[in-house]
């Protein structure tokens, strides 16, 4: 996290059109995580800028708690998809239109609404996942409503379902994906939208490119990623956050042989 | 003597029409009776009038503000993404 952190940095010293994102299942899942109910992760995101998160399903596991990041995040948690049973309101925001060096860029979330949901997703939360493919057709409508210059949809749906959405759904310019823990390394491109996804645990940062010439064509696109290697110094401020968050946690117990 | 009062008598009696003016004069007419609240109920409208007049202008000046500093040319969208990092602060990522 802390080499992210540093990446993520010189990144934004270069280029005032800079989103950072996470496509969901972020905040929960390791001693460190869980003990501080998500709010390690969320600081961390938050101190490194991230822009918006999409809603997994590990997250929804930890529903009450990821109400409660969500609202003290300094990023937006999306799902379009995901509502309320009885309402039919949505559970997070579903879309935000991002100012991105004067350019608008919507980023739509996405969260899984097959049986995954149903294992991970207490019956007892009272909410339920909307078909995703229908789901993104509408906000697409909505954010090119909003005369935007992009539209980035940010799925927890897994490869398939990307590609799937990227063939069904026109005008997306990309879509950041998740959940099927795909790593891809190269430019995968469908119906003029570029599709990526960074692997798992963080170890990779995915890179997306979309140049566009002065009308707001998308004149190229490539996706690739990055690994956190060695050769990246830790960021001293997250590495300081992390060696907190670890300090808070119990001893390991000792097996005794 | 007699004389002089029977004329004041005559001067005093009025004409018919000199009668009704002077009733009118007399006793002016009743005020109309007004609602509580009606003074500030004539001023509900031209105020809501100027309030969105005011709104609209702020909102016109805002949106042309905005699209003079949107840029133009051509440019790149560059996005870093990550996912399913599952709670780990550590090790590399």
């Amino acid at each position: 996290m802390a080499r992210r952190a540093t990446v993520i940095k010189d990144y934004r010293a270069k280029t005032p059109y800079l989103l950072v994102l996470d496509a969901g299942d972020a905040l929960f899942g390791q001693p460190v995580s869980d003990i501080s109910q998500g709010k390690a992760l969320t600081e961390a995101m938050g101190l490194m800028g991230y822009n918006a998160m999409a809603i997994g399903e590990r997250d929804l596991a930890h529903f009450p708690e990821l109400l409660d990041r969500s609202r003290e995040a300094k990023f937006a948690f999306l799902s379009a998809n995901l509502v309320y049973a009885d309402s039919g309101k949505p559970v997070f925001t579903p879309y935000i239109v991002q100012d991105v060096g004067g350019r608008k860029v919507a980023i739509i979330g996405l969260t899984p609404a097959d049986d995954t949901f149903k294992s991970f997703v207490p019956p007892s939360t009272n909410i339920t996942a909307k078909d995703p493919v229908e789901t993104a057709r509408e906000y697409v409508a909505k954010a090119h409503a909003d005369k935007v210059d992009a539209v980035v949809i940010l799925s927890h749906l897994g490869n398939v379902m990307d590609r799937k959405i990227a063939t069904e759904v026109n005008g997306i310019t990309a879509i950041v994906g998740g959940h099927s823990y795909d790593l891809l390394q190269e430019t995968l491109q469908l119906n003029n939208t570029v599709i990526g996804q960074a692997g798992y645990g963080g170890e990779w940062l995915g890179e997306i490119t979309v140049d566009f010439d002065a009308e707001g064509n998308v004149t190229s696109a490539k996706a690739g990623v990055i690994p956190l290697t060695e050769d990246y110094a830790d960021d001293p401020e997250l590495a300081a956050l992390a060696a907190r968050y670890n300090a808070a946690l119990p001893p390991t117990p000792t097996v005794q042989p | 003597m007699a004389k002089k009062r029977k004329k004041k008598q005559t001067q005093q009696t009025p004409r018919p029409a000199q009668s009704a003016a002077k009733k009118g004069e007399a006793k002016p007419k009743p005020k109309k009776k007004t609602a509580p609240g009606a003074g500030i109920k004539r001023w509900i409208a031209p105020v809501a009038l100027a309030l969105v007049v005011v709104a609209a202008l702020i909102t016109a000046q805002a949106l042309i503000r905005r699209n003079a500093a949107r840029p133009t040319g051509p440019w790149t969208l560059t996005i870093l993404h990550t996912t399913d990092v599952e709670g780990y602060l550590d090790p590399c990522g």
